[in-house]
């Protein structure tokens, strides 16, 4: 059971709207929570901040599987896509723009890795820092 | 139709703005950027970016930030392509390959992520915080697209359904684009308004005269077969309004992915004879139209610029 409201309405979203079903990525939303938990437990917005780190790489997940299933390969790129949107909507809509530019510039860098075929990822790191600051 | 020269948009000024854009990024590997520059620059309409120039005509415009800013748009739309090509299964756009028949589908994915991200970042340091998210969602545009796949190959789609989509697949990002260079340069929220009516129903008609060009231009003008939108089950208003010919509706109701191209292009025939294409430059006209009206009422010395976009898309129609 996803208790996450924001993870929630897309999971219905794709349940609803589309045949593949919907991935929930519960490794990262752990991993952030954990780490909120632990250095900034009192941070506002908990629940949005782990649901957008968390959806990220469901969206990612989705376009990889894009590669491996042709059947719905225009559902799994559209999905990525539409999560991607959904993440920077959420975050603009609660005037949360330090967390926007965190993961615009960090998502861009991600991106720029996969194209060299770098693995380095520092969202969390840079998402626990601005959160501190 | 020229409508840069219209709207007195710098080609040059612009193509540099993209070009500093992506230049930014030492680690952006080099066959790529090559071979996003030869999408962007090969050719293309510039819709986006003219009408974000257009739109600060309406206030103290700053050119350069004007410029960047209809940089950033044109680079939000060359995403949205570079992921359609995937959808659409195209081998060519602009006379170029796709990006994905170049990289694999992973990378250009992940290219046209990058492109998203690099845009996003931009508009991040812009202090308005009302521009992006009040005129225009890309969830929208994303949601828009994921029912068109429930609709593809879908003869019962109502005209009211095409509306809608044809408005969030390319009039959003139009009125979007013309509103960012607005707000950008201070306009007044009644002129904001009054330019979201007059783009968003340009948008419109400019599309559904896109979906008739579909059937009606040169298949080497366009770049790809006649009737190459039916084929991928995209079912636009051409279409809706043959299948209200009883002759022919039946034929297009048999069409579906595995159908043959002879079948289609029996179809596209059918579609031509009919008078399908001219109720649908009729409908086109409406919008050309309602946006003549959204700006009745607006007195300023660059309304004549407006008209004159009218103008050229109605040659271009009719």
């Amino acid at each position: 059971m996803i208790n996450n409201k924001y993870i929630r309405y897309v999971m219905d979203f794709i349940n609803t709207n589309t045949p593949v079903e919907f991935i929930y990525d519960e490794i990262h939303y752990n991993e952030i929570l954990q780490r909120i938990n632990k250095e900034i437990p009192s941070i506002k917005y908990k629940d949005l901040i782990c649901a957008c780190y968390s959806l990220f790489y469901t969206s990612l997940t989705y376009h990889g599987k894009a590669c491996e299933n042709f059947n719905h390969q225009p559902y799994y790129i559209l999905i990525g896509d539409y999560i991607g949107s959904y993440i920077v909507e959420i975050l603009y809509k609660h005037k949360l723009y330090y967390l926007l530019k965190v993961f615009a510039s960090e998502s861009k860098l991600i991106m720029l890795n996969l194209l060299n075929n770098n693995a380095k990822d520092s969202l969390l790191n840079n998402i626990i820092f601005a959160l501190k600051e | 139709m020229d409508l840069a020269k219209i709207c007195n948009v710098d080609k040059n000024l612009l193509d540099n703005k993209i070009k500093e854009l992506l230049e930014n990024d030492q680690s952006f590997p080099t066959h790529l950027k090559d071979q996003l520059y030869k999408l962007i620059f090969s050719s293309g309409k510039r819709i986006r970016p003219i009408f974000t120039v257009l739109g600060s005509y309406f206030g103290d415009n700053n050119k350069e930030e004007v410029y960047k800013l209809a940089a950033i748009f044109e680079l939000i739309h060359t995403a949205s392509l570079i992921h359609d090509d995937i959808i659409d299964k195209a081998d060519t756009r602009r006379g170029n390959q796709t990006i994905h028949t170049q990289n694999g589908v992973y990378n250009a994915l992940i290219l046209g992520n990058y492109l998203v991200a690099l845009t996003s970042e931009y508009i991040s340091n812009y202090d308005f915080e009302n521009l992006y998210y009040n005129s225009f969602k890309v969830t929208d545009l994303c949601e828009s697209e994921i029912n068109q796949q429930s609709l593809l190959f879908n003869f019962n789609i109502t005209f009211r359904e095409y509306i809608t989509k044809t408005k969030n697949k390319t009039a959003l990002l139009i009125a979007a684009s013309m509103l960012g260079g607005a707000k950008l340069s201070g306009v007044s929220k009644r002129t904001l308004k009054i330019l979201y009516n007059y783009s968003i129903n340009l948008g419109i008609s400019f599309q559904i005269f896109d979906d008739i060009l579909d059937f009606t231009q040169d298949k080497e003008i366009l770049g790809k077969p006649n009737g190459a939108d039916l084929m991928n089950g995209n079912i636009t208003l051409p279409v809706i309004f043959s299948l209200t010919d009883k002759k022919i509706a039946s034929k297009i109701r048999l069409l579906n992915e595995n159908s043959s191209f002879e079948e289609f292009n029996n179809c596209i025939n059918c579609i031509l004879k009919s008078s399908a294409i001219e109720k649908s430059k009729k409908i086109s006209k409406k919008y050309i139209n309602k946006a003549m009206k959204a700006i009745v009422k607006l007195n300023h010395p660059k309304k004549q610029m407006l008209i004159d976009i009218i103008k050229e898309l109605e040659k271009r129609t009719f």
